[in-house]
């Protein structure tokens, strides 16, 4: 596991370009756009209004805007997610609520 | 809590093309296709394929299901599980390995919209007052709350007649006695 | 949630059970036995043995190796092996099969065709 290498605090509002490696903990507001290369983490207090692209992405709280991850998208039980998801593998917790499209790769047998 | 009697289950290989409606639990093992009513559960095994609108109080899916699923309670895809098509259920898990593709709909999902990057981030205006004209006129926005009353702006001749309501306009009564 | 296993006691050994609640309207083909407690229109066609039990209605042409008829059928059957009617059930329409039983109690109304086949030793 990477280091946490951010900490977006309960009463920080980040508001742009959020880049970089490392993993990130969102416990405050992030607007805008997200490149991250490896996890973000979204607290339950946490709230992100942002397009993501990620390689983990573990929500828990708050979040609008579409995602593509490299890896797994995990929507938690807490979480409240709005936005087009694109991920090999993704997770949505009993209790997690959810509006949006979700694309994973589907291997269908060939006489459908 | 299987229900012996009267539970349905379509073998794996049982093919049924055409529209199924039923008030019970069903379990496929084999191949629906069409339509798929039910007023229980339907679970879809690992054998079983589903390429039908199905419309159920609860699923379950361990085998392949192509196509719509509408749920009153919830909808779960399992570990083997794989979907293509739209989900609407309050409810819906998919558990790590499942592979899903479609929209889901859980109903009202409250999200604060935030700004996007882009568009200018404007100062909200200022509340203005419950009108204050005379003093606007001056050019100079007043901090409106709590102003609300005598904004007799000094000088300045015409001075509009005040909005109604404004306070600022005294009546006197008088009685007189005769 | 909900439980996922769902092996229940299979009737008469058979692995596909249509339950009484169950209406089917369309076709169904497989290679098992079948047991039918509920309603299915348009047409059965099996390698193995159906089983219409005394709930079910069927209004469709059959076709399989064996059937068994407890409830109503409304349609032509054909089987391969043996077509037996049992005791209060309702059949109306043409049955062809090499053997034929009809109980005391079923009502029955059609042609009957049993036909000689020369399978194996007949």
């Amino acid at each position: 596991m990477a280091q946490t290498s951010g900490l977006i605090g309960r009463d920080t509002v980040v508001k742009g370009n959020l880049s970089g490696s490392g993993d990130v903990v969102v416990r405050g507001r992030v607007e805008g756009t997200v490149s991250l290369r490896d996890q973000l983490t979204i607290e339950p207090e946490g709230k992100v209004y942002a397009d993501v692209e990620i390689e983990n992405l573990d929500v828990h709280g708050e979040m609008s805007g579409d995602i593509r991850a490299g890896d797994k998208v995990v929507i938690a039980a807490t979480a409240k997610v709005v936005g087009d998801i694109k991920a090999p593998r993704v997770v949505i917790q009993d209790g997690a609520r959810f509006k949006g499209s979700i694309e994973m790769e589907v291997k269908l047998p060939e006489d459908i | 809590m299987a229900t012996l009697d009267g539970s349905t289950i379509i073998g794996e290989s049982i093919l049924i093309n055409g529209s199924l409606n039923g008030d019970e639990d069903l379990t496929v093992r084999g191949r629906v296709e069409g339509t798929l009513t039910l007023t229980k559960t339907l679970v879809v095994e690992q054998s079983g394929i589903v390429k039908a609108e199905v419309q159920v109080r609860n699923c379950v899916i361990a085998g392949v299901v192509v196509g719509n699923v509408t749920a009153t309670e919830s909808v779960e895809i399992t570990k083997e599980g794989r979907m293509v098509g739209d989900i609407g259920a309050p409810r819906v898990i998919i558990v790590d390995g499942a592979s899903f593709r479609g929209r889901i709909d859980m109903g009202e999902v409250d999200v604060g919209r935030g700004e996007r990057i882009g568009r200018p981030i404007a100062r909200p205006a200022p509340r203005p007052a419950l009108r204050a004209p005379a003093a606007a006129k001056g050019g100079k926005k007043e901090e409106a709350k709590g102003k609300a009353e005598e904004k007799a702006a000094p000088g300045k001749p015409p001075a509009p007649p005040p909005a109604v309501g404004m306070g600022a306009v005294k009546r006197k009564v008088v009685v007189r006695r005769k | 949630m909900a439980a996922i296993e769902k092996t229940s006691a299979p009737r008469s050994g058979a692995n596909t059970v249509i339950g009484s609640s169950i209406v089917i309207d369309g076709e169904i083909s497989g290679d098992e036995d079948l047991v039918i407690q509920g309603t299915v229109k348009g047409k059965i066609s099996l390698k193995e043995s159906l089983y219409v039990e005394s709930s079910g209605v069927i209004e469709a042409d059959i076709e399989t190796a064996n059937v068994e008829v407890s409830g109503q059928v409304t349609g032509n059957i054909a089987a391969t092996d043996k077509v037996e009617l049992k005791t209060d059930c309702k059949v109306v329409g043409d049955i062809r099969a090499p053997r034929i039983l009809i109980a005391d109690g079923a009502m029955f109304k059609g042609n009957v065709d049993m036909e000689v086949r020369e399978s194996k030793g007949k």
